[in-house]
């Protein structure tokens, strides 16, 4: 099949105006969009910049808007657009370097700023094993585990578009992974930090940000729990 | 979390209304976000025209006569239409800010927005008739 592909072109260090190259390939159905990028790449024009890395729906490094959507491109198939004309364009939110590349610092400053990592100062089990926990205690943060940092969600939350101070969805995601763990001691921290003018409340529950998690998390789920958790002080 | 403010543009605005993304959340957000905007701009005028009645009865009456023209009726109507959206979106918000009802969005808001229509269609048939 023969697909039409319109690629959005910037470069910073040119500066002017943005571009989209279109390009006729040959396709198949079951082709990858970051297949038909990486084509384009290798035999059209070398200068296309775009991330990529594990290329299996693993590292969250492809994140872009495919067809006005938030996709990872090694997870979208052409079958899946239903449509042969494939409109290719970087996140919306953050500001773009070359093409389809943002700058993702932004980003990863929110991630940071809600304390995504194990924190407990009490002494480990003196029998030197780790920190048991049950099943159902594990389960309760399951969901928001499955977290790659591709930034689709908060790419694709309109709070985020006006104001990027907001901390946005990805980083409340990964805050919730150790709020709800029964092993860590700083939910309360992490609470105050959401709480602020910039956290959980700038949510106007669109759901965009669940409808474009490629791990399917329940990310709206998710701020609702954390913003319950800040409302009753109880985090259970 | 960042400390620098970004500036809002118009662009990221409009951003809101970009119809590829047509998944009902997102309507349910654009339509909260237009019905706001409409009532807040209506209660300006409204404040505007109470303020005729500081200029004694024979202003206020000859605006009154102005206004039941039909197309200030229906400018009504789009006010009421758009009390009934905004506050029963409200309601489907406040639910799921609170993770209630959350795996139920959609249904929330399809079923809540029927409310209003039929509410605004049935308040609509009157204003018109009496």
């Amino acid at each position: 099949m023969q697909v039409n592909l319109k690629i959005f072109r910037y470069n910073t260090e040119k500066g002017g105006k943005f571009s989209y190259d279109t390009y006729t390939l040959e396709a198949e159905p079951t082709d990858r969009v970051l297949d038909l990028l990486e084509y384009v790449r290798n035999y059209h024009d070398g200068t296309l910049a775009f991330r990529r890395s594990c290329a299996h729906g693993v590292c969250g490094s492809d994140a872009m808007r495919i067809n006005g959507v938030n996709r990872l491109a090694c997870k979208v198939l052409v079958k899946d657009l239903n449509t042969t004309q494939i409109t290719v364009e970087p996140l919306l939110g953050l500001k773009v370097i070359k093409d389809m590349v943002v700058d993702m610092e932004p980003f990863f400053e929110h991630y940071r700023s809600v304390l995504p990592y194990f924190i407990n100062d009490e002494p480990a089990p003196e029998d030197g094993r780790e920190r048991l926990q049950s099943p159902e205690a594990r389960e309760r943060f399951d969901d928001t585990t499955k977290c790659i940092l591709c930034a689709a969600c908060t790419t694709s939350c309109p709070p985020f578009w006006s104001d990027g101070t907001y901390v946005g969805p990805a980083a409340i995601v990964n805050a919730h992974r150790f709020i709800f763990d029964d092993r860590d001691r700083a939910a309360e921290q992490r609470l105050k930090i959401l709480n602020e003018q910039m956290g959980v409340w700038r949510c106007r529950t669109s759901f965009n940000c669940t409808e474009a998690c490629p791990r399917d998390i329940k990310v709206t789920q998710a701020i609702a729990e954390v913003k319950r958790a800040i409302t009753t002080g109880r985090v259970d | 979390m960042q400390s620098e403010t970004r500036k809002v543009t118009l662009s990221a605005i409009l951003r809101w209304f970009d119809p590829r993304k047509t998944e009902a959340g997102n309507w349910a957000f654009i339509l909260n976000r237009v019905s706001a905007i409409g009532l807040t701009i209506y209660l300006y005028l409204h404040l505007i025209i109470l303020g005729k009645l500081a200029q004694g009865p024979e202003a206020y009456d000859s605006f009154i006569d102005i206004v039941r023209d039909p197309i200030f009726v229906f400018g009504e109507f789009l006010v009421v239409a758009g009390g009934f959206i905004h506050g029963l979106n409200g309601i489907r918000v406040i639910l799921n800010s609170f993770g209630i009802g959350v795996p139920y969005q959609k249904q929330l808001f399809f079923g809540l927005m029927a409310v209003a229509v039929i509410a605004s269609v049935i308040i609509g048939i009157r204003m018109f008739t009496v």
